[in-house]
């Protein structure tokens, strides 16, 4: 199994809103304002995230991020962090698939997880054969939502 | 003796396209998702504020089915017609629909986000309103945003 980054694509804006005033990098503007910069490690670890965001080029990286930022979290600003997690639930995809030859099954990030080795098992697990069997040429990677048109 | 007929004074000057009733109508889309979501929190959360966390969203979606009523029955006392259907609430309103469990404070958070986007939009009802000179569309676009501000603070106030 291997994880690959996907050619550049742009994150989505324009997806189902889950909130209609913070989107995208803002979410992040938003969880450093309530962040006391004196806490280095979280208020460093959020502008990375927003910064590797921003650049939209590794969602691989972006994703692991955003789970370490969760981790030194642990609950805090909750609220601050959800908008956070809505925005990248319809900004990243987890891709997989079962061999080179066939084509990318795409799914949206959990709004709960947590860890990458939970998301690439999952992942992996809905490209098992019937005895439950994970193909060993089996792919997952990460990429960034296609951005849907707007208007009509 | 001379008599003056006068017609009924109406209390307002509302057109039925009017701003008062787009903004009347997008508010009573807004409310009706709320209320699903708040329904479908109450049923499904879980977890060690269950108990207290069903009982507050009961009251919630309880208040806001009295106020879609009261909302679209405005619409229609503005003789306009007020939205349906499901779809055209979720897709007038932009607010996502709750269809999957999550966390007990993901529920808090997901409906705080609903709050904000319908407190938002009873703002431009009372907006709307006070430029029309509909003082009873006014009112109740207020009565509803001390609720909404007042649900908002207790929501948030679980979070931290």
């Amino acid at each position: 199994m291997t994880v690959t980054l996907p050619p550049l694509r742009l994150a989505s804006s324009a997806a189902a809103m889950v909130c209609p005033f913070h989107d995208g990098v803002a979410t992040l503007d938003l969880l450093l304002a309530e962040l006391d910069p004196q806490d280095t490690e979280l208020f460093d670890a959020v502008l990375d995230l927003r910064t590797m965001s921003a650049a939209v080029t590794e969602p691989a990286a972006c994703v692991e991020q955003l789970l370490r930022v969760r981790r030194i979290l642990a609950g805090r600003h909750y609220l601050a962090f959800f908008r956070v997690r809505c925005w990248a639930r319809r900004t990243f995809r987890i891709e997989v698939r079962g061999s080179r030859t066939l084509p990318w099954l795409s799914r949206e990030l959990p709004l709960d997880c947590a860890r990458i080795d939970e998301l690439l098992n999952s992942s992996l697990a809905t490209v098992a054969n019937a005895d439950g069997e994970i193909p060993t040429s089996a792919h997952v990677r990460f990429a960034f939502a296609a951005v849907e048109p707007t208007g009509s | 003796m001379k008599t003056n007929v006068t017609s009924p004074r109406t209390s307002s000057a509302t057109k039925s396209d009017s701003a008062v009733v787009k903004a009347l109508n997008l508010f009573l889309a807004d409310s009706y998702v709320l209320m699903a979501n708040t329904h479908y929190a109450h049923w499904n959360v879980e977890g060690p504020g269950f108990f207290v966390l069903h009982q507050a969203f009961e009251g919630h979606y309880k208040n806001l089915f009295d106020a879609i009523d009261e909302i679209a029955e405005r619409v229609r006392a503005l003789d306009a017609y007020a939205l349906g259907g499901l779809r055209n609430f979720a897709h007038e309103s932009g607010i996502e629909e709750l269809s999957q469990p999550i966390a007990a404070k993901d529920y808090v958070a997901a409906l705080i986000i609903a709050h904000e986007k319908t407190l938002n939009d009873a703002l431009a009802v009372r907006d709307a309103a006070g430029a029309s000179n509909d003082l009873e569309s006014q009112d109740l676009a207020i009565g509803r945003i001390q609720w909404h501000q007042k649900t908002l603070w207790m929501l948030k106030s679980y979070l931290r």
